[in-house]
């Protein structure tokens, strides 16, 4: 398949699935007349019908002359495992940030990143892990007086 | 002419603090840093940027914002000077001349006139919003929910059909975004919609959205390429300064420059890309000389840093005067400034000139404090390029997943940041275009609101839309700019079938 066609199949599924669901909203005029179903019904059809168009317009380019897509899963493995592990590494952030506070989750997180990205440096990756979460604590939660979460820390006065 | 100056000098007064000044300095300084790193766009830049404006009052707050946005467009150049990479797209036409420039030897005279250019460009762009800000405003107060829908949909459709790639995937983009703005509950009826966990029932987060799909995106890109890093050679430079027989060259390509980036400027979807384009052509065509051009000929320099610098100030015409962005980075600024609870537009003029002619004033401060930063500093300020992107990708994640938690300090933001990095960069590789998404999520909201309004004004009378003059008018031209882009389609898919 083609950039344009996976596109185009992209905006089919994803028109279709939120349309369907626009239709199964209840039928209310509380507040106005045309009610909260009429806009979703609107988008979730121009989305099917420009995936469709743009699928179907591929079909007639010759098939010799198409130019099949590639997601590049192989030869971009390194860069495929990376996001991922990012993707990971950003959630488990989010999550323990509230547990053990902004500064040492930050420096944890920070190391990991930098390893995965920066590789073996480790001098570097210390130095950036140490100094990002102090430097942007004191810069936000100090001087601008902004609110982050101390967890373990918390028995620092600062 | 009075009422202006009158504006102007309330502006002043409330610009000329010095919070504000500092703030000023701190934003153009950032700006120009951010906007000089290859692959860091302004979009992304101001995106990581959000943090520092929060306990900010508004004033304070839209100034940096705007600061942080000129500053990006004077350094957007300096990479594609020194290193023949733009630091984002409006740069490209900048490597034209600019590189070549460099490369004979003239890397100092390039920085300084790219500088100067962007700073002439500037304050002629900063008059032209002076003097149309307050007309356009007070145009737009008379508009009802009818004009207000249709003047959305225009800006809509221009950005999906000026903008680079294909119409029908930039109408997916849009559509795309219009049904993230659909999430949460519906304020009109107090329905909930698509609220699939308890987490999205205040809806998604646009800017949640925004950093996810620049900041956190661009890390995923450069991914491809971590080794990346390049070499600069400080003392090649030069003495960063223009001779006068030099500058006498550049001084008709500016001034015709200029207006041209201003009105390209305004138009929605247009942005300094096509403005720095427009103009290069069009000095090329103009000059006596065209067979310099690409040579290293300072006019060919000058003119795009001149339109860009002037587009970027046009672009804010539409976003303060209107509430509507044309761009992803001013997409972004809006973002952040709802978020603070302004809400530029035709109002903002009646109930707060001091915030809206505030920043007016303060970029002609701005203006003048880059140009003092950018020829004095361009030498230590282009050693950054040094950085190897393998530090600067951390620090930049470091900066996005920390901007998201100050956002709404929730966990689940990061799984949206996250899914919002992913498909920005699945967006890319699909070359589906990201503004288009952006500022249909942002105005989704008040599109559907004047949508719905209009419709029980009207009596659900979709006639009503023509029958008022001025929203007939603005779906006209969105129509006509649908035709115009199909047009446009065929003629390439035509040649490109000949060729």
């Amino acid at each position: 398949m083609t950039k344009n066609q996976i596109s185009g199949l992209i905006a089919v599924i994803i028109g279709s699935v939120y349309l369907f669901m626009a239709l199964q909203l209840p039928r209310t005029t509380i507040g106005d007349k045309i009610g909260p179903k009429m806009f979703p019904i609107l988008i979730g059809s121009i989305a099917l019908l420009c995936g469709a168009l743009l699928f179907l317009r591929e079909m007639k380019i010759p098939k010799e002359k198409r130019v099949a897509f590639e997601w590049g899963f192989k030869a971009e493995k390194q860069v495929y495992s990376k996001i991922v592990i990012t993707i990971i590494l950003g959630i488990a952030y989010g999550f323990t940030l509230r547990i053990a506070g902004y500064v040492i989750t930050t420096m944890l997180f920070m190391f990991a990143v930098t390893r995965l990205i920066n590789g073996k440096h480790w001098i570097e990756n210390t130095l950036i892990s140490l100094l990002f979460p102090i430097v942007t604590y004191i810069v936000f939660a100090i001087l601008l007086g902004l609110s982050l979460p101390r967890g373990w820390l918390s028995f620092l006065p600062f | 002419m009075e009422t202006v100056l009158q504006n102007l000098a309330l502006g002043m007064n409330e610009a000329l603090t010095v919070v504000n000044i500092t703030w000023v300095f701190i934003g153009g300084l950032l700006g120009t840093i951010i906007g000089m790193l290859p692959g860091l766009g302004p979009a992304t830049g101001v995106a990581i940027l959000i943090p520092i404006s929060y306990g900010m009052n508004p004033t304070t707050a839209l100034i940096t914002m705007a600061a942080i946005y000129y500053g990006a467009m004077f350094g957007g150049s300096r990479a594609s000077i020194m290193i023949n990479t733009p630091g984002d797209a409006s740069a490209i036409v900048s490597c034209f001349d600019g590189y070549p420039m460099t490369k004979n030897g003239e890397a100092g005279k390039a920085l300084a006139i790219s500088a100067i250019a962007s700073f002439i460009g500037g304050i002629i762009g900063m008059i032209f919003l002076i003097f149309l800000a307050l007309p356009v405003a007070n145009a737009a107060l008379k508009f009802g929910p009818a004009e207000m829908f249709s003047l959305m949909l225009f800006a809509l459709t221009a950005t999906v059909t000026l903008s680079q790639g294909s119409m029908l995937k930039g109408f997916i983009a849009m559509s795309l975004g219009f049904m993230l703005s659909t999430i949460g509950i519906d304020p009109l009826s107090g329905m909930m919609r698509y609220t699939f966990v308890p987490d999205l029932q205040e809806g998604i987060d646009f800017l949640v959205a925004m950093i996810g799909l620049y900041a956190v995106a661009e890390v995923f890109k450069n991914y491809k390429n971590i080794e990346a890093h390049f070499n600069v050679d400080a003392k090649s430079i030069g003495k960063v300064w223009v001779p006068w027989e030099d500058f006498k060259k550049t001084i008709m390509p500016i001034i015709r420059s200029s207006p041209l980036g201003f009105l390209i400027g305004v138009l929605p979807g247009m942005g300094g890309t096509i403005a720095t384009f427009v103009s290069y052509a069009l000095e090329k065509t103009l000059s006596k000389r065209p067979e310099k051009f690409g040579k290293g000929a300072i006019e060919g320099l000058a003119a795009p840093e001149a339109a860009n610098n002037a587009s970027s100030c046009g672009a804010l015409v539409p976003l303060l005067t209107l509430g509507i962005p044309g761009s992803g980075t001013t997409a972004v600024m809006l973002g952040a400034l709802m978020m603070l609870g302004v809400r530029p537009g035709p109002i903002l003029f009646q109930m707060h000139p001091e915030i809206a002619w505030g920043v007016i004033a303060s970029m002609l401060l701005g203006n003048i404090l880059l140009v003092l930063i950018n020829l004095p500093l361009a030498v230590p300020l282009v050693q950054l390029l040094r950085v190897p992107q393998r530090l600067m990708l951390p620090l930049i994640l470091g900066m996005a997943f920390m901007g998201t938690y100050f956002l709404n300090y929730s966990s689940f933001d990061f799984i949206l940041v996250t899914i919002f990095g992913l498909a920005g960069y699945l967006f890319s590789k699909l070359e589906i275009p990201i503004p288009p998404l952006v500022l249909a999520l942002i105005l989704g909201g008040t599109t559907e609101q004047a949508f719905r309004n209009a419709m029980t004004i009207s009596g659900n009378n979709l006639l009503f839309f023509v029958q008022k003059p001025i929203s007939a008018v603005l779906l006209f031209l969105a129509l006509l700019s649908i035709i115009f882009s199909i047009y446009k389609e065929r003629k390439y898919a035509r040649q490109a079938q000949q060729g």
